[in-house]
């Protein structure tokens, strides 16, 4: 079927509230044809970041604001140049905050929440985001409507530990979101529920009622014997089984065409990285494209890792990033460039499912230049699906000229109001948790 | 404490104090830490240690913390480890189902999820493991069931089921309400499907139930009291949860349901039982792997243009070659640090028997062997620390002195500062010592790498991947190494020099048994623990550094069988 998801949100949810029963009292109403709900025009956010920043020289364009020319890194995005801004000299505002010009790899904290970090311990760089990142706040606005709030999903982003520099995304102050790395992992929970026969599904959907009947009853049990910090935690546990049964009554649009199960992979192997970024590109497009979800956070590896791009060059990624050898300058740059072609799958894959159309995508890195843990200036890429902004343009702040410590005085807050706008999430003054109002207040200048 | 100790716990803390704050202002240029990059160590009583008397009047002893405040036990959820080990034990299921979760939180070095929020998508995956575990489990009921349903009736040898297999998995026997609860369940699967499938959904509601997930401590209520008893099921679950790294078997349920876990004598005869039970290999095992962070082998890396032996094989031959090791010392042999960080023997393979440069052995497996002692001396020269501690093509002195410094000296370092240019040169271009010195002559570096570098060079004879060499790009190996801020000061030849001081320093036998205590209690220590940890050293001491006798030690100590009450709300 080629019909525009876009224009048919089939919300099962929504389609039931549109024939006025209540999804408990109608757990198996048969999907009905397209045309019977309303044609609201669903809005999609996607995050997509990459960790230690680009060399800054390569990502510039060059050129003026709509005459400009893409950088060898960009080249790959002329195709979508209709819908494209290069924002050139946003600062990240945590830095800006504390007037140090780099925050270096801790900056990925900062990065979508806009908070400066709270550190359960500094020297360790143990911590988290002291609020929510962007994609949490429209999900929180929007993701009642699907059957994931959110989806977050990476590439090698995983470490058992507090470390800070290893989560993008964030529920809350010290919420860090973990990426399901795995695609096989991703696809179970987004189409997997899809795949029985009718009869065995509803017995299993009743099965799961009482089994989660039961298990909520062994927590308020429990509550009265602890304290109250681990009461919160089971509360939190309680969250989570709501989400669980608020989900069995889900169905897919009759448009959505389930993807082929991925194979089972090693999602730590090195060798993997390459094939499971593709499939994880591929799935965060279909659970866009089949309404599983609106909001989907994309990350790349972590900041600061250990691991390996060999389809690149030899040598550790991060390694590499502090390396300012001609060789080393050249992976750096052959690596950020492989990213924008990733980067463009993700836009040609929902182009194709007609869903880039309501989609608002954001690029960005949470540090400029890694041999110099630089916070100014980040590498930044909207391309804007939603009309919201005025597109097909390059945007330059700041005196910059290659010099890396001159702050040009526009803070990354301000881009993440100015998403909360572009989501519909017009009454969204300012972002984040600074010590300067001002940094955070209102969207970026000139934008629409 | 001793006025020796004392004075040692306050110079450690000093020498921490100054690493915070005159090491961090300097400049720091290696890219990476540890492995991945990133992992210090803390140092024992960091934050706390003027406070080392812990408000005890009385010679710290057995017993006699007994009343000071205890640091706060936060509700455990379980390690991924944790959640692997208790699906073995319980339904026989060894396929580390637990990779699916997210991943743990971390108090100190260990893998601890005390802390750790439970994201909303856990959930769905503890929901998702539930129902594929219980498929696995029903597959063959004969397996799991205690009685035969064709003998017995299938509801009545369902209740039985309910009643043992609950009590197996929450830990402790289940109330009525609970049985209740869960036959409905097996009444609703019998009725829509078969048995085994009535069978299926109790298993499944189980393991998602938080008595299964978390480890639920109320302790005995006792008005007033400064610190609270565990009953003897919460008692028998941290035992097993340290020493095994899973769930009680029947003979600790057994003992808990008699009352024998109230008496101490009886916890300790049931923590040498359990420390002889191969179960224990589990604690061990996971403390190194943690301390360590071994499994970050799995993505090592090496340039394959320098080093075309080294492989993700060879990678892990070498973890595998520590973990023998480690067992081979703290089980078969005499269970002593002397011999974890001084013996020279270890096992190889036929991999490893080539990095070795010597003759294989017959066959697959592992052997032991012993090596030349002038080169080669227990955990510390091993090749996985060796090959972790290193960059991708050329050794780091850096790395290497950090793993000492902050894994077997409990000094804190910080990471590197944001903001410097930290080239790894290549091998060619610099030797090792040279860009050493580069960093000593730099003030701005000095302060944090004088206390890292020095002690890493001395780790020069064992290339990036772990080999041991006689030459570096042609020159013969200059090993000498300085160790400065410790209570063994002064220079040294070799990993042999090194490992020789550190079995001199009182330092050493302090830091482990300060990691073993956060790893068995499963939080950071804090002030309030300074009595038990002081009363701890001093044992641990006193048997020569026996780490059987220090589990021992922090398994029957009274923090470890105590709650402390005050995070408890008051009674409605």
């Amino acid at each position: 079927m080629t019909r525009s998801q876009s224009t048919r949100p089939w919300s099962r949810r929504a389609l039931l509230r549109s024939l006025g029963v209540s999804a408990a009292a109608a757990p198996f109403v048969p999907l009905l044809d397209g045309h019977a709900g309303d044609p609201v025009l669903p809005k999609r956010l996607v995050l997509f970041t990459h960790p230690n920043g680009v060399v800054l020289d390569d990502w510039r364009p060059t050129g003026g604001e709509h005459d400009f020319v893409l950088s060898p890194i960009l080249a790959p995005l002329e195709a979508h140049r209709e819908r494209l801004l290069v924002l050139d000299g946003i600062d990240l505002g945590h830095a800006m905050d504390i007037s140090k010009s780099n925050v270096g790899h801790a900056g990925i904290a900062s990065l979508w929440t806009g908070t400066s970090p709270i550190w359960q311990d500094e020297e360790l760089e143990n911590g988290w985001a002291a609020g929510p990142s962007v994609d949490q706040v429209v999900a929180a606005a929007i993701g009642h409507e699907t059957a994931f709030s959110s989806l977050q999903l990476g590439v090698y982003t995983q470490r058992a530990d507090a470390f800070i520099h290893t989560r993008a995304y964030h529920a809350g102050a010290q919420q860090p979101l973990d990426c399901e790395n795995d695609p096989r992992a991703v696809f179970e929970r987004l189409f997997g529920d899809f795949t029985a026969e009718p009869g065995a599904a509803a017995r299993r959907i009743a099965a799961r009622r009482s089994v989660m009947d039961s298990v909520r009853a062994d927590v308020a049990s429990l509550q009265p014997k602890l304290a109250a910090s681990d009461r919160h935690r089971l509360d939190q546990h309680l969250t989570g089984i709501a989400e669980l049964e608020a989900r069995l009554d889900d169905l897919l649009p009759p448009s959505c065409q389930i993807p082929d199960a991925p194979a089972d992979v090693d999602p730590l192997s090195n060798d993997e990285f390459e094939a499971i970024t593709d499939t994880q590109i591929d799935l965060a497009v279909r659970a866009l494209a089949c309404d599983r979800t609106r909001v989907v956070g994309f990350q790349w590896g972590r900041e600061a890792s250990s691991g390996n791009a060999p389809w690149i060059g030899s040598g550790g990624i991060h390694t590499r990033s502090h390396e300012t050898t001609p060789d080393s300058l050249a992976y750096r740059t052959a690596l950020a460039t492989w990213f924008t072609t990733k980067f463009v799958r993700l836009l040609d894959g929902l182009e194709a499912a007609n869903a880039l159309q309501d989609t608002l995508v954001v690029w960005g890195s949470a540090m400029a230049v890694a041999d110099l843990h630089t916070s100014w200036n980040l590498p930044v890429v909207v391309v804007d699906g939603t009309g919201h902004f005025d597109a097909g343009r390059y945007l330059r702040w700041g005196s910059y000229t290659g010099g890396y410590t001159e702050s040009t005085g526009v803070s990354s807050n301000k881009l993440l109001v100015s998403i909360c706008h572009a989501m519909g999430l017009g009454d969204v003054e300012s972002f984040g948790n600074l010590q300067d109002p001002a940094l955070m207040t209102g969207p970026l200048d000139g934008l629409t | 404490m001793t006025p020796r100790l004392r004075e040692l716990a306050l110079g450690v803390a000093a020498c921490a104090l100054a690493l915070g704050a005159g090491c961090y202002t300097g400049l720091a240029s290696d890219a990476d830490g540890l492995a991945n990059g990133d992992s210090t160590g803390r140092a024992p009583g960091e934050g706390g240690s003027d406070g080392s008397d812990g408000g005890s009047d009385g010679a710290p002893g057995e017993g006699t913390c007994e009343g000071d405040r205890l640091g706060a036990s936060p509700l455990q959820r379980l390690t991924r480890t944790e959640y692997d080990h208790t699906i073995a034990d319980l339904l026989g299921i060894d396929t580390h189902p637990a990779q699916a979760l997210p991943p743990d939180g971390l108090s100190g070095l260990f893998a601890n999820n005390g802390a750790t929020a439970v994201p909303s998508y856990a959930v769905e995956v503890y929901r998702d493991l539930a129902e594929s575990l219980a498929a696995t489990a029903i597959a063959d009921l004969s397996e799991i069931l205690p009685c035969d349903p064709a003998q017995l009736g299938e509801d009545a040898c369902a209740a039985e089921f309910i009643e043992q297999f609950g009590r197996r998995a929450w830990r402790r026997p289940l109330d009525a309400a609970q049985v209740d609860r869960l036959v409905q369940l097996y009444q609703q699967g019998r009725a829509d499907g078969t048995f085994a499938e009535g069978i299926g959904l109790v298993i499944e509601a189980v393991l998602q139930s938080p008595w299964f997930l978390y480890r639920i401590e109320s302790g005995v209520p006792a008005p007033g009291e400064e610190a609270i008893a565990l009953d003897g099921f919460e008692l028998a679950s941290r035992l097993s949860y340290f020493l095994w790294r899973s769930m009680p078997d029947d003979a600790l349920l057994a003992a808990a349901e008699a009352g024998e876990l109230d008496d101490p004598e009886f916890v300790e005869a049931q923590v040498r039982r359990m420390l002889d039970d191969p179960r224990a290999e589990r604690a061990l095992l996971t403390f190194f792997g943690e301390l360590f962070a071994l499994d970050t082998t799995a993505s090592l890396y090496k340039d394959p243009e320098l080093f075309d032996t080294f492989s993700p094989e060879l990678a892990a031959d070498m973890r595998t070659e520590l973990e023998l090791f480690v067992l081979s010392a703290l089980r078969e042999g005499d269970g002593r640090v002397d011999t974890l960080l001084g013996a020279n023997h270890t096992f190889v393979n036929a991999r490893l028997a080539a990095l070795y440069g010597i003759e294989a052995p017959a066959g697959d497996g592992f052997t032991r062997v012993e090596l030349d002692p002038s080169r080669f001396r227990g955990l510390v020269t091993k090749p996985v620390l060796m090959a972790l501690s290193a960059h991708d093509q050329r050794t780091s002195p850096t790395f290497r002195g950090k793993l000492v410094r902050t894994r077997l000296l409990c000094q804190g370092l910080p990471p590197p500062p944001p903001g410097v240019e930290s080239t790894v040169p290549s091998p060619g271009e610099l030797s090792t010592r040279e860009w050493v010195q580069q960093r000593l002559d730099n003030p701005s570096c000095a302060g944090c790498h004088e206390l890292m570098d020095p002690i890493g060079l001395a780790f020069e004879h064992f290339d990036a991947m772990g080999r041991y060499r006689d030459q570096d790009d042609g020159a013969a190996i200059d090993a000498h190494g300085l160790l400065v801020g410790t209570d063994v000061d002064g220079p040294f030849d070799g990993p042999s020099g090194l490992v020789d001081k550190l079995l001199a320093s009182e330092q050493v036998g302090a830091c482990i048994a300060h990691e073993w205590f956060e790893f068995g209690m499963g939080r950071a220590t804090s002030d309030d623990d300074a009595c038990t940890t002081a009363a701890i050293d001093e044992s641990f001491a006193s048997t020569d550094h026996d780490i059987t006798e220090l589990m021992v030690a922090i398994a029957t100590s009274p923090a470890f069988r105590l709650r402390r009450p005050d995070d408890l709300e008051e009674a409605p």
